[in-house]
Order: C-alpha cells, then sequence, then structure tokens
C-alpha cells in the first residue's frame, strides 16, 4: 500500500500555495492532515501528480477571537480544537465535536479544513459548521471570498471550493449565555465515523424555544439543515412532545442513504431519535 | 481490482458501491486525461503492442530529522511513508505495520511529541521533526515506567501491537498524568490488540502512571 510517484512542493506562504495550484492545475491535490488523502493514494483511488503540502502554512493555523467570532484556521488540528481553552469557553460545541472524530492520533494529523474541504458524507465537522451557520473563508486566483456553510456542502464528495482554491478559515459567531450546543453521533463501529450525527444550536427565552439550527451528518449524500425540525420548533414552548413532534420532521426533504452498514430506513429512524435526543440534551 | 471487491469502509464512511466508488474518483483528480491514457496502455498491452514504460522516478528530497535523539540526514521518494523511512531507511524496525489503513496504530510513533499513526504521514512531512519511536523510551538500559507497567502486568501476548500501544499510552501521559480507566480506553481507541483483551494494558497503564508520579 505504497502511493504512486507525484511531485512534491511544500510552500510556505498562502500565495506560493496558490501559484503551484494554478501551475499545476487538475493535477495537483493540496495535502493538510493527510489524513483522508494519503489512504486514498495508497488504494491508488488518488493518484495525483503533484501534490501541494500545505502544513507549513503558518497563516492557516491557529484560533483567535475577532469581533465576537472564532475565527479557526483550516490547518487547525481536530486535537487543537479539542482541547483548546478558547474554543471550550466560548463555542464548546466545536470541542465537543472534535472529540467524536476518529481516535488520538487521528485528531493529532486530521484538520477541519482538511474535512470540510473533503466533505465525507459521514464527516463529523459539517454538521456542527452547518448548525453553528459558519462562514467558510475560501482563497483563489481571484482572491479571497465567503461561502455560508449552507451553500458549501453540494453532494458526495462535493463542495463549492474550486480545484485553484484553498479554503484558509472558517468564521463561527459566539453564541450568547442563552444559546447551547450539542453534538450527538452514533458511531459506525469498524471505522468510528457517523452513522448518524446531529449537532443542535439552540437559544432559549424562558421555557419557549427562541431559534434552532440542527445539522445532520452521516444520514444523505451531503449534511443538511432540517429545516422542518427547525419551522417546527422556533417559537413552541420546548416540552418533551413539542421536541419529539418536530424531531418526526428530520428528514422531510432527504433521500437517506442505503449501505452495507445501514439501511434507508434505519438511517431515517436514527436521524429522528438523535435529533430528538441532541435537542432534549441543548435544551436541559 | 473491480470496485465492488474494494472495502473501504474502514477509512471511508461509505460502502463498496459503484456510486461511491466513482464519487471518490471524481473527488480525487482520477481525471479524464489520465484515465484515457491508462485505458490506452491497457488496451495496447492487450494487444501485446508495447507498454509504455513506467515514468522515471520524480525527483528525491532531502529530509533532516531527529530520531530518539540522533540527527539524520537522507533523500526518500516523496511518496515514502515514515513508516518504511523508519523501519527501512533509518534502521529502526521496533515500530510495527500491521494494518497499512490507519486503523491499528502499530505505526505509532511520536512526531513532535504528538502521536501519529506512520502509515498514514509521508517521510517528507516528517521534515525538520523530532520523532521518538519506541527504541527511544529507554534510558540507559532501564526501561521507560510504560514499559515497566507492560512487563509488571502482563501487558503483552505476541508483542506486535505493543510499540504502538506504548507509544499512545505516552502520549495519553504526557496530556493527562493521572487518568481514570475510561480516560486510559478512550485513550488508546487507535491501538488494536489481537491477544490481550486489553485489561492488562490497562493495568500496565495505571502503573505506569502511578510510578510516573513517584
Ligand atoms: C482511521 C481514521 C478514522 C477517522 N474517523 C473519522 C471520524 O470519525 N469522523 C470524521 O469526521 N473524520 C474521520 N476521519 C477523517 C479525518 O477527520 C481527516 O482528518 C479529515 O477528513 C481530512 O482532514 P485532513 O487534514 O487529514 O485532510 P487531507 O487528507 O490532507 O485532505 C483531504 C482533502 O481535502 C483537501 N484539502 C485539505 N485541506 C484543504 C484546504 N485547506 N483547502 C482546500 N482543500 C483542502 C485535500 O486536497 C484533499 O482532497 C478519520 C480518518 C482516519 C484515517
Ligand atoms: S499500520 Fe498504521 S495504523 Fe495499522
Ligand atoms: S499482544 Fe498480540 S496484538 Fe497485542
Amino acid at each position: 500500500m505504497i502511493p504512486g510517484s507525484f511531485e512534491y512542493f511544500a510552500p510556505t506562504a498562502l500565495d506560493e500555495a496558490l501559484s503551484l495550484l494554478q501551475e499545476h492545475g487538475d493535477d495537483a491535490k493540496v495535502l493538510a492532515g493527510g489524513h483522508s488523502l494519503i489512504p486514498t493514494m495508497k488504494l491508488r483511488l488518488a493518484e495525483p501528480a503533484v501534490i501541494i503540502d500545505i502544513g507549513g502554512i503558518g497563516s492557516l493555523k491557529g484560533i483567535s477571537e475577532s469581533d465576537g467570532n472564532l475565527v479557526i484556521g483550516a490547518l487547525t488540528t481536530h486535537h487543537e480544537l479539542e482541547s483548546s481553552d478558547l474554543v471550550q469557553q466560548k463555542v464548546p460545541l466545536l470541542a465537543e465535536t472534535a472529540a467524536e472524530i476518529g481516535d488520538v492520533q487521528v485528531r493529532n494529523k486530521g484538520t477541519i479544513g482538511g474535512s470540510l474541504a473533503h466533505a465525507d458524507p459521514a464527516a463529523d465537522w459539517p454538521a456542527t459548521i452547518l448548525a453553528l451557520d459558519a462562514d467558510l473563508q475560501i482563497t483563489g486566483p481571484n482572491g479571497e471570498r465567503t461561502v455560508k456553510a449552507t451553500d458549501f456542502f453540494q453532494g458526495l464528495y462535493e463542495t463549492d471550493l474550486g480545484d485553484d482554491e484553498i479554503l484558509t478559515a472558517i468564521h463561527v459567531s459566539i453564541p450568547d449565555a442563552n444559546t447551547k450546543g450539542t453534538y450527538l453521533k452514533l458511531h459506525q463501529v469498524a471505522s468510528g465515523f457517523a452513522l448518524t450525527g446531529v449537532a443542535v444550536v439552540l437559544t432559549k427565552s424562558g421555557d419557549t424555544c427562541q431559534s434552532v439550527a440542527v445539522g445532520i451528518t452521516g444520514v444523505s449524500e451531503a449534511p443538511y439543515r432540517a429545516s422542518g425540525v427547525e419551522s417546527g420548533l422556533t417559537g413552541s414552548a420546548l416540552s418533551a412532545e413539542n421536541i419529539a413532534a418536530a424531531a418526526e420532521r428530520a428528514v422531510d426533504g432527504i433521500t437517506a442513504l442505503e449501505d452495507i452498514h445501514a439501511s434507508e430506513a434505519y438511517r431515517q429512524n436514527l436521524a429522528k431519535v438523535y435529533t430528538r435526543r441532541a435537542i432534549e440534551a441543548a435544551a436541559s | 481490482m473491480l470496485p465492488s471487491e474494494i472495502n473501504l469502509s474502514p477509512i471511508f464512511s461509505g460502502d463498496n458501491s459503484f456510486r461511491f466508488f466513482v464519487a471518490v474518483k471524481k473527488r480525487f483528480c482520477y481525471n479524464a486525461i489520465q484515465f484515457k491514457e491508462r485505458s490506452q496502455i491497457f488496451v495496447r498491452s492487450l494487444e501485446g503492442q508495447d507498454v509504455q514504460k513506467e515514468a522515471t522516478p520524480l525527483a528525491k528530497k532531502v529530509i533532516h530529522t531527529t530520531i530518539n535523539g540522533e540527527a539524520h540526514t537522507h533523500e526518500v521518494e516523496p511518496r515514502m511513508l515514515l513508516i518504511h523511512y523508519i523501519r527501512d531507511v533509518v534502521g529502526l524496525t521496533g515500530s510495527h505495520i500491521g494494518c497499512e489503513t490507519s486503523l491499528c496504530g502499530a505505526c505509532t510513533v511520536s512526531v513532535n511529541g504528538q502521536a501519529v499513526k506512520s502509515c498514514t504521514m509521508l517521510a517528507v512531512q516528517a521534515d525538520g521533526a523530532e520523532i521518538t519511536t519506541i527504541e527511544g523510551l529507554a534510558q540507559n538500559g532501564d526501561l521507560h515506567p510504560i514499559q515497566e507497567g507492560f512487563w509488571e502486568r502482563h501487558g503483552l501476548q505476541c508483542g506486535f501491537c505493543t510499540p504502538g500501544m506504548i507509544m499512545a499510552a505516552h502520549q495519553l501521559l504526557a496530556r493527562n498524568s493521572n487518568p481514570t480507566e475510561e480516560e486510559i480506553r478512550h485513550g488508546l481507541e487507535g491501538n488494536l490488540c489481537r491477544c490481550t483483551g486489553y485489561q492488562h494494558i490497562v493495568e500496565a497503564v495505571q502503573y505506569a502512571a502511578g510510578k510516573m508520579q513517584g
């Protein structure tokens, strides 16, 4: 299990990486933590002629606070997000999600940017990033642009990211004190990926649901916001009955995946049950 | 290999369906041109014509590493995996290759203080890194407390998983010097053992934690 041959570049600046991408076009792949790309290359499912290792670009690393936002560099590892004091104080949902990914070694290498760009249908980050309504900052030959998480994921391994673009940072607005987040996941036992993962961000006013955002991964070809659940619960009292009724809409308009791990009906049921439990946890 | 014969589930979430296979291919720049060239080579080989020679190997890259305190400089192919570099180039065969698919943890080494599966990292990514392997733990012939724990508490049977298990335990205790049993099990999740049933491994780590705290 050895990757095919490739030419290797290790730029230390974003500009340099972008011009390498321009130059090599379709033949090139960006390498971040390598924990999706290298396994794919070992299986020869991917045989890029050129690898552009962005691991040495300092400006893509680190977590900071700015104007009520957490700004997370694309190269920030799952472990850094799991263990950061700033993240735990400001948006604990991010740390909670990171802790659910793979194992210690995977979290030490894998990056949030790599996970979002890769867009595995059962990756954990997409659910949480959707529920937090994050903005993704992308740089390409025509400069910088920002995309809402809701517009970023487009299908099985498909995102809004162009071949010549690099995801540079994720902006998450820091929720107020009345807002609570939860991420709840059923691990597929062999791979650890999400058979279903539900992220909920809920704002309460008294016992009423002022607003709720629900991001779901693992169920469909692309992660999605469960808008039926959201509209069903917003403005209602957070009673067990109301939560259960809203959660029933977790797969409205969605085609659930069917594969060797789970049938379509099982995934639909999981989505509803995990949505209900995640909302209950966020409401408690 | 036909798509249906590949089981991707350990490292991808998906199943073996053709739809999934095509999506992965599409996503990972297995572009049309490459595909066309390859199919032509394949057809020519079936027809007994000259098959295009393998392209000349691409430029090697010089890397500098410090492994267990010793500096190394080598020229390596960019595609060489870190585990192969450590075992075959540097000659430190304590780190094992189990699954080759990022799942078993037998290849775990520490790179700049972070436990990583060295079968899922390129040697060139470790350029400039400080690496510790199982061989680097004992000092002056004295076993490291974690190694001693595995000895005292029978944390191994065949020993194949042990180097990786110990390096993962090393990471765990560096981050949490007094872990609960649950934290130990969670911290060793990335490492598989086919012999012990894990109980003795957990006890070995508990022994080491006690000893390291003095
Ligand atoms: C054993 C194992 C278990 C795992 N379990 C889980 C799990 O439970 N949940 C989960 O969510 N994930 C899991 N993963 C996947 C892991 O989280 C990966 O780290 C992640 O999917 C990819 O991040 P990376 O930094 O390793 O990216 P890479 O592998 O380096 O890159 C992945 C893809 O994204 C592109 N890319 C990377 N960074 C950028 C960027 N900044 N801009 C543009 N394109 C970019 C690359 O070109 C490539 O196509 C697991 C992986 C392994 C090996
Ligand atoms: S050989 Fe690296 S994880 Fe199994
Ligand atoms: S001791 Fe044999 S695999 Fe762990």
